[in-house]
């Protein structure tokens, strides 16, 4: 019997939908996302605002869709960020076998115990809140994440023999990294890549509700959630939408991350 | 022989790590803001408190000279003095620790308590309805933020039915804190829980089409036994580690979530050194949580090393 790729396929499609709003749905909201209406406060849901109203009289549809927009480039920062960071550190730290390899490494385990979401609140202390900060403080945590990966790759095919090979026939290190190992750890890479996507969009928005990242006027899922719960009690779509709209795209890149594994290790159910 | 040098070598490696942490600690908090005190006050602040507050920090000696002092600083325990406080750095800690302690300890005990069955549950019936449901709550589980969870929780349990107060904590001896844990709890529990019975399901399975499993079987041990006292052993060391990982999004989870509840716990106190730019009190907290998990993740490293005799051998 075949066993279809489940995870593969629905995470796919809801991360293609997600993506393909964020990029061309503003060409179908009638509202800007920053502009209110004060005689339409926290309306319900109606043909002219079918998400309804926040407390300044905001469509609810619009800013979930901007919402959407800062919670994809925030996550595909931070993970772009990471990834490039931690390819570099984790091959250097995987090729290099002297003391130096093993120094790297360790500072990617102390770089590890700080929590993502603790490492944004020190440096918008630092660098001030925002956006930028938020992408810095995840990219850094997810450094060590991808090196990992990235090292384990590296030990595991330069024993190969076709490396072996390559190697007897006068290739250099970095023609061996380019063309055998890099090919070889970049699919570990990418399902990883879908999983930090969703945890980014997670702290992100967490941050967020605490104040500390994505700040006014722009709208961001946790923002909107944090609006929302002085209003818990008249509106609570307020607080519904946008956790929805979080919740769904976080689903669809974890279950990206799990269908890549699948698709890359079958045995593994 | 071998147990030995492996303890030594985890716990020089600790040793290390730890040293590490300290020093990222004071490259985020003191070299990348250039002059904290003025970060602190702000461009607007006359040049005699800028003057002030940096001889109050120590910030007029050289770099070097204030890593060596902050380094002996934390060997001996002393994280100076919090601005906003007017008291040592490390009291406070000391003082809000239990309570995140507490919430941490209950949010582990619930995610395995529930973990674990439901994984069990679903490994044995892989493909049925029964499975495909429990793997769905799982996925979701991991897809809904935890705060999120907690602002509906409230607004369910303590705004609609009014069963569990809304937030805030009772310290010991004055009433039952009991009822002020539950929501912030499960709240908390969420990820951790769901990310273990997906990932416990999965060892089972694996854990199960092994040989020791067969010849279990072969001996005709009752299939209940076979799942508990063969699979579930082995798939819970996997298990472990994810725990030790898991403690450091514990720990940041448990920032929001105290803030959502109001419990004074580790985080809430990071969180006000945060809004109020109380520099000492940040870093200190800040190298406290880190160091917390890196002893978290020494202490499992060494239950997964006694679970499983062959890593002590084969731990590169």
């Amino acid at each position: 019997m075949r066993d279809r790729n489940y995870p593969l396929l629905i995470g796919g499609n809801i991360v293609l939908l997600i993506t393909l709003g964020a990029l061309f749905g503003g060409y179908l909201l009638s509202h800007h996302p920053a502009q209110g209406d004060l005689s339409a406060r926290l309306e319900g849901p109606s043909p002219a605002h079918p998400l309804g109203t926040d407390h300044f009289g905001r469509d609810i549809l619009s800013r979930t869709w901007q919402g959407s927009r800062i919670a994809l480039s925030v996550a595909g920062g931070s993970v772009v960020l990471g990834l490039l960071g931690g390819l570099a550190v984790g091959s250097i730290a995987g090729l290099w076998k002297g003391w130096g390899g093993e120094l790297l490494m360790r500072l990617m385990d102390a770089l590890l115990a700080f929590p993502g979401i603790l490492l944004a609140m020190a440096l918008a202390a630092v660098l001030g809140p925002g956006q930028s900060t938020v992408i810095l403080a995840l990219g850094l945590g997810n450094i060590p994440i991808f090196a990992r990966l990235a090292r384990a790759a590296v030990l595991v095919v330069e024993k190969e023999q076709f490396v072996l090979a390559a190697r007897v026939l006068g290739a250099g290190t970095l023609h061996i990294w380019w063309r055998h190992i890099l090919p070889n750890g970049l699919p570990s890479l990418l399902a990883q890549a879908s999983l930090s996507f969703a945890t980014a969009i997670i702290v992100e928005a967490g941050l967020s509700f605490l104040g500390l990242g994505t700040q006014p006027p722009l709208a961001s899922w946790g923002r909107m959630l944090s609006e929302a719960r002085d209003y818990m009690g008249v509106s609570p779509w307020m607080a519904l939408f946008p956790g929805l709209a979080l919740a769904i795209t976080v689903l669809g890149f974890n279950l990206l991350g799990e269908g890549i594994r699948r698709a890359l290790n079958p045995r593994r159910r | 022989m071998h147990m030995r040098a492996y303890l030594l070598r985890k716990a020089v490696g600790m040793v290390v790590t730890v040293l590490l942490v300290s020093t990222i600690s004071f490259v985020f908090l003191q070299v990348i803001p250039g002059d904290p005190a003025q970060v602190i006050l702000g461009t607007e602040a006359s040049p005699e408190a800028l003057q002030d507050l940096r001889r109050q920090l120590g910030l007029d000696r050289p770099l070097g000279l204030r890593y060596w002092t902050w380094l002996r600083g934390l060997l001996r325990g002393d994280l100076g003095e919090s601005l906003r406080y007017q008291r040592p750095v490390v009291e406070l800690l000391w003082e809000r620790l239990p309570v995140t302690l507490v919430l941490a300890a209950a949010a582990v005990t619930l995610a395995l308590t529930v973990a674990l069955p439901m994984a069990l549950l679903a490994a044995r019936h892989a493909g049925t309805p029964v499975d495909l449901l429990i793997v769905l709550a799982s996925q979701l589980g991991l897809a809904l933020p935890p705060f999120w969870i907690g602002l509906l929780l409230i607004i369910l349990f303590s705004l609609q039915l009014r069963w569990l107060p809304p937030g805030g904590y009772v310290l010991p001896g004055g009433g039952n804190p009991l009822g002020y844990l539950v929501l912030p709890t499960v709240a908390l529990s969420l990820p951790l829980g769901a990310h273990l019975i997906w990932l416990l399901r999965q060892s089972i399975l694996e854990v199960i089409e092994r040989d020791f499993i067969r010849t279990a079987r072969a001996k005709g041990l009752p299939e209940n036994l076979v799942y508990y006292r063969h699979a579930l052993r082995n798939a819970l060391i996997p298990a472990m580690t994810v725990l030790g990982i898991h403690m450091g999004a514990l720990l940041g989870g448990s920032i929001i979530i105290e803030q959502i509840f109001s419990l004074p716990g580790l985080g809430r106190l990071v969180l006000f050194a945060v809004y109020n730019r109380d520099w000492p009190l940040l870093q200190g907290g800040v190298v406290f949580i880190a160091t917390a998990v890196v002893l978290i993740n020494f202490v499992t490293d060494l239950i997964y090393g006694s679970l499983d005799p062959r890593i002590s051998v084969t731990d590169t």
